[in-house]
């Protein structure tokens, strides 16, 4: 079997289109997400709801871009192993955009979770950066020029592909045929398109670095305004890589068999996004150790409240430890068996675990500091909520999850669904 | 790799063991004078005290302080290559381990001295050491300066076991092709290994167990030297980066040391450049690039926090590094490691022996005027004004730190002579590639 043949069988066996059930089920999902935001956000305690619109966009969009990096970073590095889920990687990325259209939503309800937004209690020496005009600003920016560089990445990692499943097998849709406006000789249109991500990719990995220590900080870190950690925007974008590393381990649990792709993705291959999951989750407990430790033992005022906030205090303490083993414990244990890695419905418990633990991360690095803004504008005596997983909560986790689906299935349903024309995807042991 | 063959990685590294030539003894013998400096200006500091340097109260840290992180960081890039990229299956480790490996090992002796020369009285260090004693005294194990110990003695353990393992079956192939007292010796150093099916099976097991091992420690050591500073309170060691930035710190400066070594080695010997293609070293320069771009991230958000948090301290001493008394050591480190690998963004510098060579310099130097500047500056500069001080570096300890780099290429100097510096199983390895053909270019 030739090249082209052995691509044109592979793309038959891997075209797919969403069902109509899973697909109204994720519209549902939306729905009812849209209707507990706006239940919640017009509500007695609309705070709640704009919490979790937070805590979701920055879960979700940490894995967009964390998902799309894991793409930009074979690319760099010219990794074979990773080629097969090049295109799940991409596909993650679908969901930026959303994103981005969730963050512009949240300048709106900035209010509720920002302290800084009121005159009064803005720290003043921090008044230069934590004002609202310049925040929107930055955000907008950077979020853009970002979000142009994926485009840029991906339309030429697509655009081979697409070029050469028309050739082959006459695929055409609408979203498809835009990248391939113009299309010439397809070795000549590989090498260009290679040649342009080689600095794109990098520009993007660098522009992501920012982006993500620009989000930890102004949309996570400066709801206690106080706080201040260097190690925070590292903390996010290795998160992001865990929950990237997460979704690629499911995606491919499932296409390995369902979409036929026995062989080019293998068991050799199925390990090692387990052990990238196992390894992302050690670089996580180390950073966040290495901050836990360096403020415990400097044990200064302006840094130990957030610490005694979250592993002292009566109403949160607890949920730092359930992270620490949910985080650490569990994938360090689970996953160092070759077996465990090696089985799909093995490793996706603990790929599972991860994505659970980092959302409850997310949650425990927001709503926190949102609780403690509560009781100081509540004034003396007020005590903290604690813990309340709520309606909206669990509403609009849903809506935004179902949103990221969708995005990532009809981004799928567009596209070839690997990267049939890159010769670092072959069949292993089939030269 | 196509003119290479197994018999001319045999002849092309057996040829580099041949007894030295004048031009490696007339090296030898500058670098025994440097050596020799370090050990007078010792000599005379056990003999004077501390007077003869520069420290000071309140710099109570200063060269002797910056050389030891200085050569904990060159150490990191053997492991960082030998294990790390060995787990991660990067296939240009191979040229270029064996050589970074025993950069490692020599660069943790090197830095190991440091702690012993600052003490001052010398003939104490093992007070540095916990052991029951009759007097009841105990080391203090809630200083980062003790994690140091066990941390840096740990390191160096491992990574000379993992540096003598990777040398067995090379040992072998030595000890085949020669004879007499050498055969013996180097009979004696290979543990026996006779390459068979089954010794190759257990030994690949057990290289690959080290390497796991081995891993973890590329980040501890430098998180812990980097604690030594972070655990304190003062402005401009306090800050939480500090871990995961002196690792990508010490990398960066680790890669640089190996292209500075490997690029005369590859010129000095023949056959060589056959061995280490110029895609290796090109490798080696965008592992530079990348951990440059996280030092310099570092650098900013450095600054960016310090800015941020709105305490005056912070504010102050991050004034004080550009714009102080200072400031040439700090627009050094900024240029040599900041700028002056951004040429390497091009593939005709990065593939221009000499442009590499010079670049590696200059970040040699950048990163150890970075370790200078964090140790100096934030002690010049401290809460209380009339506690501020300056510091100027004496003769006493700029000999030392020729002593050191003497010592330093002293012993890599030996190795070249009495060890492979290439991994010849491992190359011969590649030649018929069980994973890595899986793709024609």
């Amino acid at each position: 079997m030739t090249r082209n043949e052995e691509m044109k069988a592979v793309l038959e066996s891997t075209t797919f289109k969403l069902s109509g059930g899973l697909r109204g089920l994720f519209v549902l999902f939306v729905a009812i997400g849209l209707v507990g935001f706006i239940v919640g956000a017009s509500g007695s305690h609309p705070h709640l709801a704009w919490q979790a619109l937070l805590t979701n966009t920055v879960y979700f969009g940490g894995i967009a871009f964390g998902g799309l990096m894991f793409s930009v970073i074979w690319h760099i590095t010219d990794a074979n192993w990773g080629r097969p889920y090049k295109r799940f990687s991409e596909a993650l990325g679908a969901f930026a955009p959303i994103a981005g259209l969730l963050y512009l939503v949240l300048f709106f309800g900035a209010h509720h979770f920002f302290q800084w937004m009121d005159h009064d209690k803005v720290i003043h020496s921090k008044a230069a950066w934590l004002n609202f005009p310049f925040f929107v600003e930055r955000n907008v920016i950077l979020y853009v020029v970002v979000l142009i560089l994926a485009f840029i990445y991906v339309k030429n990692s697509l655009r081979p592909d697409i070029g050469l499943a028309k050739k082959l097998n006459n695929f055409s849709n609408g979203f498809a045929d835009k990248f391939v406006s113009g299309y010439g000789d397809q070795d000549a249109e590989q090498k260009a398109c290679k040649k342009k991500n080689d600095r794109i990719a990098v520009l993007l990995a660098m522009g992501w670095g920012l982006l993500s220590s620009l989000i930890a900080f102004d949309w996570i870190m400066s709801i206690d305004q106080e706080w201040f950690s260097t190690m925070f925007g590292v903390q996010y974008l290795a998160a992001s890589l865990i929950t990237g590393m997460a979704c690629l381990n499911l995606i491919s649990g499932v296409a390995w068999k369902k979409l036929g792709l026995d062989g080019y993705i293998n068991t050799s291959r199925h390990h090692d996004t387990g052990k990238f999951i196992f390894a992302f989750c050690l670089l996580f407990t180390y950073m966040v150790f290495s901050q836990v430790l360096v403020i415990w033992y400097g044990n200064i005022p302006e840094e130990t409240p957030y610490l005694l906030l979250r592993m002292h205090s009566h109403e949160w303490g607890w949920l730092f430890w359930v992270l620490a083993v949910m985080i650490f414990l569990v994938p360090f244990f689970g996953l160092m068996p070759r077996t465990v890695c090696n089985l799909p419905w093995a490793s996706r418990i603990f790929a599972i675990d991860v994505l659970v633990a980092i959302w409850l991360e997310k949650y425990f690095l927001i709503a926190p500091s949102i609780q403690e803004n509560m009781a100081d504008a509540a004034g003396v005596g007020a005590h903290l909520a604690g813990f309340q997983y709520n309606i909206f909560d669990f509403s609009i986790t849903l809506g935004v999850l179902g949103a990221f689906l969708l995005s990532v299935f009809w981004f799928l349903s567009k596209v070839p669904a690997v990267p049939i024309s890159d010769p670092r995807f072959y069949k292993e042991g089939h030269h | 790799m196509s003119n290479v063959t197994y018999a001319s990685i045999n002849d092309h590294i057996l040829h580099s063991l041949k007894p030295p030539g004048k031009s490696w003894f007339a090296s030898m013998a500058v670098i025994l004078t440097m050596l020799g400096m370090g050990i007078f200006a010792f000599g005379y500091q056990i003999r004077h005290g501390l007077e003869g340097s520069g420290i000071n109260n309140p710099i109570g840290w200063g060269v002797y302080i910056t050389n030891f992180v200085f050569w904990v960081g060159i150490a990191h890039a053997g492991t960082l290559i030998s294990a790390v990229l060995f787990l991660v299956r990067a296939p240009f480790r191979t040229s270029i381990y064996r050589a970074a490996e025993a950069m490692t090992v020599f660069a943790v002796m090197t830095a190991g001295l440091f702690p012993l020369i600052h003490i001052g009285r010398v003939w104490n260090f093992y007070f540095l050491i916990p052991y029951p004693n009759q007097r009841l005294l105990w080391v203090n194990f809630k200083s980062p300066l003790l994690w140091d110990v066990f941390a840096v003695n740990t390191y160096m353990s491992v990574s000379i076991l993992f540096f003598l393992v990777g040398l067995v079956p090379d040992f072998a192939v030595i000890r085949d092709e020669s004879k007499g007292l050498k055969r013996i010796f180097y009979g004696i150093v290979s543990l026996g290994f006779r390459g068979t099916n089954h010794e190759w099976v257990h030994y690949m097991r057990a290289y690959l167990l080290f390497a796991a091992i081995a891993t973890p420690l590329v980040f501890s050591v430098h998180s812990i030297v980097s604690w030594d500073f972070a655990m304190s309170s003062i402005p401009g060691w306090h800050t939480t980066i500090f871990p995961p930035y002196f690792v990508a710190g010490a990398i960066f400066s680790g890669c640089a040391m190996v292209l500075t070594l490997m690029i005369p080695l590859r010129a000095i010997f023949p056959g060589f450049k056959d061995l280490m293609p110029m895609k290796d070293l090109e490798a080696m320069a965008k592992m530079i690039l990348f951990t440059g771009f996280v030092v310099t991230y570092a650098y900013s958000i450095e600054f960016f926090i310090a800015y941020y948090s709105g305490a005056r301290y912070e504010r102050a001493l991050f004034w004080f590094r550009p714009f102080g008394e200072l400031k040439v050591f700090f627009f050094l480190m900024v240029f040599c490691n900041c700028v002056a690998p951004l040429p390497l963004w091009m593939k005709s510098i990065r593939t221009n022996i000499p442009a590499l060579w010079v670049i590696s310099i200059f970040i040699n130097i950048g990163m150890w005027m970075e370790r200078y500047n964090i140790v100096v500056t934030s002690l010049a500069h401290d809460f209380d004004p009339y506690a501020w001080g300056t510091y100027t570096f004496e003769w006493v300890e700029v000999w030392i730190t020729i002593g050191s780099f003497g010592w330093f290429f002293m012993w890599f100097f030996i190795f070249v002579k009495i060890m492979p510096s290439m991994a010849v199983a491992e190359l011969k390895e590649a030649l018929v590639p069980p994973m890595r053909s899986a793709h024609h270019e």
